[in-house]
């Protein structure tokens, strides 16, 4: 075991000798294989990346009833006041933004007609799969076909599980027609099971990214960005236009 | 005694060294293999994660969102196999070098964010964030450690490297 003395501390690269050693020329080559490894996976990561990113919006899949084009939000009443939500029905800081003072004053906002809410329901925490997120926000715009998306939707963050949780079944999801006054529920339950609008759902996330929304919940009154973090009953009242 | 020897013995001498910086490759490697893996199919959710950290502008925020995790698979696969160990250790310390900094900015700017060190990531609850911070930090300048011991002793066993050079020496 000639070897053994020489393993150790030696850096490859760093050899006895000359620069033309063999050590030398071939521990070099071993840097140069790795390095051109890395660069070759980075470069077909990417691709793959953009191929996952755009493969799951099938253009010619339709928007739910009243939605103009994919990636649209649902649009609600008419008020002056423009509206912005961006949301994930799994997302728990959402929850607590529904189930709060905002989505209170929000509600209270869309029923005196001050303003019209655009949501936007994003579903990126499934973590690359079809889970919960997606599957809640399907139901939403079947919801949506039947004129419930608002129904839906308070129903959802009133009785939001746990995020990864899984809480968000098929089977949970389709009982809501019951609570939220949906009248033809077997197209309902069809359209929840089908994932019927798994592409315009990932047509919202891909346009999330263009409207440049660095998480949920993201608000924006007329376009511009409330700041949640010192956003209080009285700011919020006022501007939605209640005060 | 040398410094050089002086680390040796205390490392546990040339018949156990080896052995040990094969144990930090592995868990340096492994560590960002099942990062990498974990976010490799979920290019969106990575996206927003550096996007959370609020350093980059929006085109190099795609770019590294959708980058970043296949970097992590490559380096973590490499060091694993112990092929170009040292520059892929040396590359891994810079990487993990990147992730303390712009946890660290995160954390001084106020931002609420979950690093997206394995996937979600994005803006969290404030709550117990000091904790969440400091706990990553650590993480990271643990198997910085453990990398930079890879990059000062990166002969090890069962590593490529050494199955390629054999014959030289």
């Amino acid at each position: 075991m000639s070897t053994t003395k020489d393993r150790g501390d030696r850096p490859e690269g760093y050899s006895v000798g000359t620069s033309a050693s063999p050590v030398k020329t071939r521990s070099t080559r071993t840097v140069n294989i790795a390095v051109g490894i890395v660069v070759a996976v980075v470069a077909v990561g990417l691709v793959v990346a953009a191929v996952l990113s755009s493969g799951r919006v099938d253009t010619n899949a339709k928007p739910p009833t009243g939605v103009t084009a994919l990636g649209d939000p649902v649009a609600l009443g008419s008020g002056a006041i423009t509206v912005d939500l961006w949301e994930d029905f799994q997302c728990p800081a959402c929850g607590q933004f529904e189930r709060g003072f905002p989505g209170q004053l929000i509600s209270k906002a869309l029923d005196e007609g001050r303003i019209q809410l655009r949501v936007h329901v994003l579903s990126f925490l499934d973590r690359g799969k079809v889970a919960e997120s997606t599957r809640a926000a399907n139901a939403s715009f079947c919801a949506a076909d039947q004129g419930r998306f608002k129904e839906f939707h308070d129903w959802a963050y009133a009785n939001q599980p746990a995020e990864y949780s899984g809480g968000y079944t098929t089977e949970i999801l389709t009982t809501s027609a019951g609570d939220i006054g949906i009248t033809d529920t077997a197209t309902f339950s069809q359209c929840v099971a089908d994932l019927s609008y798994r592409s315009h759902a990932a047509a919202l996330n891909e346009r999330m990214l263009d409207d440049n929304v660095g998480g949920t919940p993201t608000i924006r009154v007329n376009g511009e960005e409330l700041d949640l973090q010192t956003l209080t009953e009285e700011s919020l009242t006022r501007a939605l236009g209640l005060g | 005694m040398d410094m050089l020897e002086a680390t040796r013995s205390r490392l546990g001498g040339p018949r156990v060294l080896p052995w040990r910086v094969l144990a930090a490759r592995l868990t340096v490697g492994g560590v960002l293999l099942v990062a990498g893996a974990l976010k490799v199919r979920d290019p969106l959710g990575s996206v927003l994660a550096v996007r959370a950290y609020e350093v980059l502008p929006g085109p190099l925020e795609t770019l590294v969102g959708r980058g970043l995790p296949w970097l992590e698979i490559a380096l973590g696969l490499l060091l694993i196999l112990g092929l170009g160990t040292r520059a892929m250790a040396w590359a891994s310390a810079g990487l993990l070098a990147v992730f303390v900094v712009g946890i660290a900015q995160a954390w001084a700017r106020g931002l609420s964010i979950d690093c997206g060190c394995f996937g979600g990531g994005g803006a969290v609850d404030p709550a117990g964030k000091a904790w969440r911070y400091i706990s990553e930090i650590l993480r990271d300048l643990a198997l910085i450690g453990l990398a930079l011991l890879v990059v000062r002793h990166p002969r090890s066993r069962l590593s490529l490297d050494h199955h390629l050079t054999r014959g030289d020496t």
